[in-house]
C-alpha cells in the first residue's frame, strides 16, 4: 500500500491540471442560497456589500453593491481650480496618494500646458514607485488575512512604515499628501534623503526573499490561489481589467512602458507577466512588480539632476486653461491603470468635467465572472488577489 | 490612421485630429472686407483622435471597431453641456497601440443611446455609472440601475444645473 499523498507531492504534480471549476448536474442540485457579506467586513477593505448567490458551497452569482463611500470628488473638483482640486485625488485612492496627485496632475499640466522641470519629474517618479511598493505591502499583507495568515500582515507593515517615513521627510504627511503639484512637486527633496532612500531600498530587496519563503513557497497557500480564480487573456481585455491583474492573465501591457509619461520612456524596466491568469499569478505579478519597482527608483537616484534646475515651475493659482480643449491622461497605479479624463468647455481656471477612471471600480465588475463556479471559500482569495479599494470604486 | 478613414467611409462619421484643425491664417490685409463670421470652434482632444459618431450609430461603429482590433475599452464616460450631452467612449487596440476616442451628442432632455455592453463587458459598470449621475438611459443594458446613488435619489448630480447651495452655479452666457 502506498503511502497518502502528501500535499508537497500533490504540488510537485502540479495541482492545477486538476478541473477546480464546479459544474452543477440536474442530479446534485440544492435550491440556491443568499449570502450577504458586508456592508461592514474584515475582508472587504472597506465598506462593500457583496451579495452571494450559492449552490451549496459553490457560487453561483456575486452582485456587489458599491456608493457607501460615493462622496462625488468629480462634482467637487468640477468647482475647483487646478491647483484646488489635487488634494481631493487623494482621496480618490488614499493608499497610493502619490499616483493619484501624479494622474490628476499630469492631466491639468497637459490641457493648460504647462511644463516640469527634470528634477521634477525624477522625483514624481521616485515617489509613484515608492508609493507603489507601499501599496502593493498592504495589499500584500492583507492578501495574508484574507487567507487566514496573521504573519504576513506584521512583516508588510514593517517595511511599509519605512516607506511612509520617508514620505513624511519629503511633506510632512503620512497618508494623503498631496506633494505632486501642477507644476512639479510641492517640496525639494530634504538632506540626506536621496541617502535614506537607497539604503531602505538595499534593506528592502533584503526582505523580498524572507516574503517568498514565508507566503509563496507555502504549499497550503499554493493550493488556496493555484488555479483559482481564472480568467483568460480574451476575457481580461473584455472585462478591462487592468494593472497586474491583467498582465496576470499574460496581456503584455504596462503604460508606462508602452505610453510611457514623465521620465518612464528614459528608464529600463522588467515588467512582470503571467500566462495562466489565476489568483497565484496575480499575487506573484504584484511581488515582482515590487522588484522592478525598486530597479526604477535605483535609476532615477542615480540621474537625479542636480537642484539648479528647480524641483516645479510655479503655476498661479488661477492658472487658466485654454478652451474647448480635452485630455486623457494615462498612468499605471498600482491597482491598475488610472486615466483621468478632463474637458475644459469654456476654459478659465476650473476644468468642465474631471473623470477618474479607476482600475478598482473595472475590477470589481469582474469579480462576478471569477468567482462563478468556485467555492465561498475562494471567493475572498478571488477578491483579494484583485486588489480593490473602496474609495477608488466610489470616488 | 488608417481605420479613421474606414470609419469615414462606413458611417459617415467627423474626424477632429490630434490638436485641432489649424486655424486661418491670421492677419487679414488692411482695406478689405472683415472674413464671414467663423462657426464657433469644436473641441479637440491634446492626447487621441476624436471621432464623432451619430448616436443611432454607436452599436455598428463599436461592433466594426472591436471586430478591427480594438480590443480594450478603457471608459465609458459623459460631459454635460448647455444644449447637449457628449458621451465619450475611450478605446484601445492593445497590438496596435492605438487609442481612439468616441464621441455621441444626445438631447438633454430625453438622452437615449444603445448600450455597448454587448460589445465589451467593460461597458456595464460605466455604463451604469453614467446612468446614475447624468441620467443618460442605455437601451439593452441588462441591469441598468443606480450604482452609486440609492435609488429613491433625484436628480442627476454631474448634470450642470444640479446645483446645491454649495454648488457654484451654470454660467448664464451661452456657449454651445
Amino acid at each position: 500500500m502506498t503511502a497518502p499523498e502528501t500535499i508537497a507531492e500533490r504540488m510537485a504534480k502540479d495541482v492545477i491540471e486538476q478541473p477546480v471549476r464546479h459544474e452543477v448536474t440536474r442530479d446534485l442540485w440544492t435550491d440556491d442560497f443568499n449570502v450577504n457579506i458586508g456592508p461592514q467586513h474584515p475582508s472587504t477593505h472597506g465598506v462593500l456589500r457583496l451579495v452571494v448567490t450559492l449552490d451549496g458551497e459553490v457560487v453561483k452569482k456575486v452582485q456587489p453593491y458599491c456608493g457607501y463611500l460615493h462622496r462625488s470628488i468629480e462634482k467637487i473638483s468640477e468647482n475647483r481650480t487646478l491647483l484646488q482640486l489635487v488634494c481631493f485625488s487623494d482621496r480618490v485612492d488614499y493608499v497610493a496618494a502619490m499616483n493619484a496627485n501624479l494622474a490628476v496632475c499630469l492631466a491639468g499640466e497637459k490641457i493648460a500646458g504647462i511644463e516640469v522641470p527634470e528634477r521634477g519629474q525624477y522625483i514624481r517618479v521616485i515617489m509613484a514607485e515608492l508609493n507603489r511598493i507601499a501599496s502593493h505591502l498592504l495589499w500584500f499583507g492583507d492578501f495574508g488575512l484574507n487567507l487566514g495568515a496573521g504573519t504576513p500582515f506584521f512583516y508588510a507593515f514593517r517595511e511599509r512604515e519605512q516607506v511612509i517615513n520617508l514620505f513624511e521627510e519629503v511633506c510632512g504627511n503620512r497618508l494623503t499628501y498631496n506633494y505632486i503639484r501642477p507644476g512639479g512637486v510641492a517640496f525639494d527633496l530634504p538632506e540626506k534623503w536621496v541617502e535614506r532612500c537607497q539604503s531602505f531600498l538595499d534593506y528592502f530587496l533584503t526582505k523580498l526573499p524572507e516574503y517568498h519563503r514565508l507566503v509563496t513557497n507555502n504549499p497550503i497557500f499554493q493550493v488556496r490561489t493555484r488555479g483559482i480564480g481564472v480568467v483568460t487573456r480574451e476575457e481580461a481585455l473584455n472585462w478591462g481589467l487592468s494593472g497586474p491583474s491583467l498582465r496576470g492573465s499574460g496581456v503584455d501591457f504596462d503604460v508606462r512602458r508602452d505610453d510611457p509619461y514623465e521620465v518612464y520612456a528614459n528608464l529600463k524596466f522588467r515588467v512582470p507577466l503571467g500566462t495562466r491568469g489565476d489568483t497565484f499569478e496575480r499575487y506573484l505579478c504584484r511581488m515582482m512588480e515590487m522588484e522592478s519597482s525598486v530597479d526604477i527608483i535605483r535609476q532615477c537616484l542615480e540621474k537625479l539632476p542636480g537642484a539648479q534646475g528647480g524641483h516645479a515651475k510655479k503655476v498661479s493659482m488661477l492658472a487658466r486653461i485654454p478652451a474647448n480643449r480635452e485630455v486623457l491622461v494615462r498612468t499605471e497605479a498600482p491597482r491598475g491603470e488610472m486615466s483621468v479624463y478632463m474637458c475644459s468647455g469654456t476654459g478659465g481656471p476650473k476644468p468642465w468635467r474631471v473623470k477618474y477612471r479607476t482600475a478598482s471600480f473595472a475590477n470589481l465588475a469582474a469579480l462576478d465572472q471569477l468567482s462563478r463556479g468556485y467555492k465561498i471559500a475562494d471567493l475572498m482569495a478571488i477578491f483579494g488577489s484583485l486588489d480593490v479599494v473602496i474609495p477608488e470604486i466610489d470616488r | 490612421m488608417p481605420i479613421i478613414a474606414e470609419l469615414e467611409k462606413r458611417f459617415a462619421v467627423t474626424h477632429i485630429p490630434l490638436g485641432g484643425v489649424p486655424s486661418a491664417p491670421p492677419g487679414q490685409p488692411a482695406g478689405q472686407p472683415a472674413p464671414p463670421a467663423q462657426p464657433a470652434p469644436q473641441a479637440f482632444s491634446v492626447t487621441e483622435p476624436i471621432v464623432k459618431v451619430d448616436p443611432k450609430k454607436i452599436l455598428a461603429v463599436c461592433s466594426f471597431l472591436a471586430a478591427s482590433g480594438f480590443d480594450y475599452l478603457l471608459t465609458v464616460t459623459a460631459a454635460d453641456f448647455p444644449q447637449r450631452i457628449e458621451v465619450l467612449y475611450f478605446l484601445c487596440s492593445m497590438s496596435g497601440r492605438l487609442r481612439l476616442e468616441l464621441k455621441c451628442e444626445l438631447p438633454r432632455d430625453k438622452p437615449e443611446i444603445d448600450s455597448v455592453s454587448g460589445v465589451w463587458k467593460a461597458a456595464l459598470y460605466p455604463e451604469r455609472e453614467v446612468y446614475d449621475l447624468f441620467g443618460i438611459k442605455f437601451k439593452g443594458h441588462p441591469d441598468l440601475r443606480r450604482i452609486f446613488l440609492e435609488d429613491e435619489f433625484e436628480g442627476y448630480p454631474l448634470r450642470k444645473d444640479y446645483t446645491s447651495d454649495f454648488l457654484v452655479k451654470m454660467p448664464e452666457v451661452g456657449f454651445r
